[in-house]
């Protein structure tokens, strides 16, 4: 009796070892990296080694699969991106080891828009429109009356807010924006209908 | 024995030629500059100074130093609307690496925008009700909510705006009506060397 149970214990052990020695998520190594630049939601990371997925919010700085790899395992992994957004794996594609399993790089970049929209009702000079940071002067038209287009300089990501203000006024008017769609978020194309109109003071 | 004879050979040879080059080995104190966009740089070294126009990439004192005297580059006036910082190498005694080379990082500065919120109260109901003010696509935002202000004041930051750049700062609506409307005074201008604290959000009941 005593040997058999020697037996069978040295046999669940082997069993332990065994299984602890490798083949998919039995490793020790949890495939990690950093994410850059991300602002949608659903972007989604597949090791096409072993079909696990990982989902990537917005904002996120880093990610890790649930499944652990094993050491020498080959890995490679492939971004599903969101709407809008194009994301790049760097250091996706290896054998997992302590120098791989943690360098994975991920880098997102939205897709750009312009902004812009046009102006009535502007007579005097010196109006600057500002989205922040970004600004755009605008000057009446030759034609007296006639609308004036603008566009901002840097483009907006898709996904990425937009708030413009009137930085400096125009002389002897006051303009405003038409609240409708400003501020607002960027989708999936430009935005070139900002109204803002001018009044004399 | 073979090879630490070998050894010493040539250390010896090395030694030799390096005595043959006659007096004490020469150093131009030196380093990089990186992101100078703005003229008034001075460095200095003792009392050796040099001006560093905008744009440059690099400087050097056009003294130059003898092998183991020692050197200590500061920083004596900062460029117009930046901060200039070592990275490294700024000290030391010439000969410790092969050349000097220090290396600076210049930024331009960056101020606080920020203001005071009145009337932001919880709903009837208790639950916070917030807003969100955005500082352009860039410029970041800060979402004030009516559970961090003491009976609906208080100060709201948002993130910093570097000398020289505009700043429009908007009102973004709740996605679902809160029943507040708040308007903004003051959210434009463009940053100029000093914080600025005088954004005014005032939030009255939708009518």
């Amino acid at each position: 009796m005593k040997s058999l149970y020697l037996r069978s214990g040295l046999a669940l052990l082997c069993a332990v070892i065994l299984s602890a020695c490798g083949g998919n998520g039995s490793g020790d190594l949890p495939l990690t990296g950093s994410v850059s630049g991300l602002n949608k939601n659903g972007l989604v990371l597949t090791n096409k080694s072993n079909g696990d997925k990982v989902t990537v919010d917005s904002g996120a700085a880093g990610f890790q699969f649930p499944k652990l790899a094993g050491n020498d395992e080959e890995f490679e992994i492939i971004a599903t991106s969101p709407a809008g957004t194009t994301c790049t794996v760097t250091s996706g594609k290896a054998k997992a080891n302590v120098y791989t399993y943690n360098r994975i790089a991920v880098t997102c970049v939205a897709d750009q828009h312009k902004l812009g929209g046009t102006v009535t009702g502007l007579t005097g000079k010196g109006l600057v429109l500002a989205n922040g940071a970004d600004t755009a002067p605008v000057l009446p038209s030759a034609t007296p009356g006639a609308g004036v287009s603008f566009l901002f300089p840097s483009t907006v990501g898709d996904g990425y807010q937009y708030g413009v203000t009137v930085l400096v006024q125009p002389a002897g008017q006051t303009c405003a924006i038409s609240p409708s769609n400003n501020p607002g978020t960027m989708g999936s194309a430009d935005v070139l209908n900002l109204a803002v109109n001018c009044s004399n003071n | 024995m073979k090879f630490s004879y070998a050894g010493a050979g040539v250390a010896l040879i090395l030694a030799a030629a390096l005595a043959a080059c006659g007096g004490k080995a020469q150093f131009t104190v030196q380093g990089a500059i990186a992101g100078l966009n703005n003229s008034g740089l001075v460095l200095a070294n003792g009392g050796n100074t040099i001006s560093v126009s905008a744009g440059a990439t690099g400087f050097s004192f056009p003294q130059q130093i003898d092998y183991g005297t020692s050197y200590n580059i500061t920083i004596q006036t900062q460029p117009a609307h930046m901060t200039c910082e070592w990275r490294g190498g700024n000290t030391g005694s010439a000969g410790q690496t092969i050349s000097i080379q220090a290396q600076l990082l210049c930024a331009q500065n960056t101020y606080s925008l920020s203001g005071r919120v009145t009337g932001l109260t919880p709903a009837a109901d208790n639950t916070a009700r917030t807003v969100t003010l955005l500082n352009g696509t860039s410029g970041g935002s800060i979402t004030v909510s009516s559970d961090s202000l003491t009976l609906g004041n208080g100060d709201f930051v948002l993130p910093n705006v570097a000398d020289g750049v505009a700043y429009g700062v908007t009102v973004v609506p709740p996605a679902k009506p809160n029943g507040l409307t708040c308007t903004l005074t003051n959210g434009t201008g463009v940053m100029h060397e000093a914080p600025v604290s005088n954004l005014i959000l005032t939030c009255v009941p939708t009518t």
